[in-house]
């Protein structure tokens, strides 16, 4: 269960637009354009029971001192997708920390979700922002460039 | 001719089911003599989605070949339909067998104006996208469990989102010219 619906344990003021998010993506939702890959709009949709979209927010797991590969601990064959904050809040959607109570996965405290409508709209210029992480990635596509 | 598919296959895969209708319909596809693969969507089992149904009465496209590519959508296809609940390491729903059939469906449909396979992608509401990316050009149709089918075209010269039948001619334009 998630703490958001209780209202603690959200930080929204420490969540900045310049931050990333980290969205995981299973191998069903990878694309082809062209020679390239990329993630599919349904990656950023909302679950399938109608809860907010899950994400992991990148500094976070850097205060918990975890990589970001460990996002996808457990879910073999699956690639890491970033997004900026900026990227959602520009789409009406609200990032929240939302930690997982109790911690189930090694990220859980990392835990968030971006709360909002996902028009198809919205779902394509989403998966258009989104950047594969390096080495997180399933082959030739756009990644994160962070020089 | 009518003819039930299912009761012959058993429980085959799909793609073994499409791959071999396929190259049963491709050397005499050419007319209304041929078979048209079409599916059930009343079927218990995988296998019985697909039967040899009469050409429909007014055939989309009436074209000489299927495209290779078709043997490996049958493969994507299977894969999709063995999805358990919860494929997303979260909460999706497995692919529900009205999304297969619809979305199947439409692509027979089309498959022959296009050159290039789509990118088959389930939804998490138990959906089934797809979904053709090339040169910045950007068509997907999305076959929901219920409710009407969903397109959204962006193209150079055109645009499209709403209902799959209203968009129906921009959208197989723009297929035509992938």
């Amino acid at each position: 269960m998630t703490n958001a619906a209780e209202g603690d344990e959200i930080r929204t003021e420490a969540i900045l637009p310049e931050d990333l998010v980290l969205r995981r993506i299973p191998p069903q939702w990878v694309v082809r354009d062209g020679d390239h890959f990329k993630a599919s709009s349904q990656a950023f949709n909302n679950d399938g029971d109608g809860e907010p979209m899950s994400i992991y927010l990148d500094e976070l797991l850097r205060l918990n001192r975890l990589e970001r590969q460990r996002v996808i601990d457990g879910h073999d064959g699956f690639f890491v997708a970033a997004l900026k904050v900026e990227d959602l809040q520009r789409e009406d959607q609200e990032v929240i920390h939302d930690p997982i109570e109790p911690p189930i996965h090694c990220c859980d405290p990392a835990h968030g979700i971006a709360v909002g409508g996902k028009a198809p709209k919205v779902r394509k210029r989403l998966a258009r922002s989104a950047r594969w992480l390096p080495g997180l990635g399933p082959g030739p596509g756009e990644y994160l460039d962070e020089a | 001719m009518t003819q039930t598919m299912g009761s012959e296959i058993g429980g085959s895969d799909v793609s073994g089911v499409v791959g071999r209708d396929l190259t049963f319909a491709c050397p005499g596809f050419s007319c209304s003599a041929s078979p048209w693969v079409s599916i059930s969507p009343g079927a218990t089992s995988l296998g019985e989605y697909f039967a040899l149904a009469p050409v429909p009465a007014q055939p989309y496209f009436a074209l000489p070949s299927s495209p290779e590519w078709m043997v490996d959508i049958a493969d994507r296809y299977s894969h999709l339909s063995s999805l358990p609940p919860g494929w997303d390491g979260l909460r999706a729903k497995a692919v529900s067998r009205q999304s297969l059939y619809r979305s199947l469906d439409f692509l027979l449909q089309v498959a022959m104006l296009v050159q290039i396979p789509p990118s088959l992608v389930p939804t998490v509401s138990g959906g089934v996208a797809l979904e053709w990316h090339k040169d910045g050009i950007d068509v997907e149709v999305e076959f929901p469990s219920t409710g009407p089918a969903f397109a959204s075209v962006d193209a150079h010269e055109s645009e499209f989102e709403g209902e799959l039948d209203a968009g129906m001619s921009v959208l197989v334009r723009t297929l035509m010219h992938l």
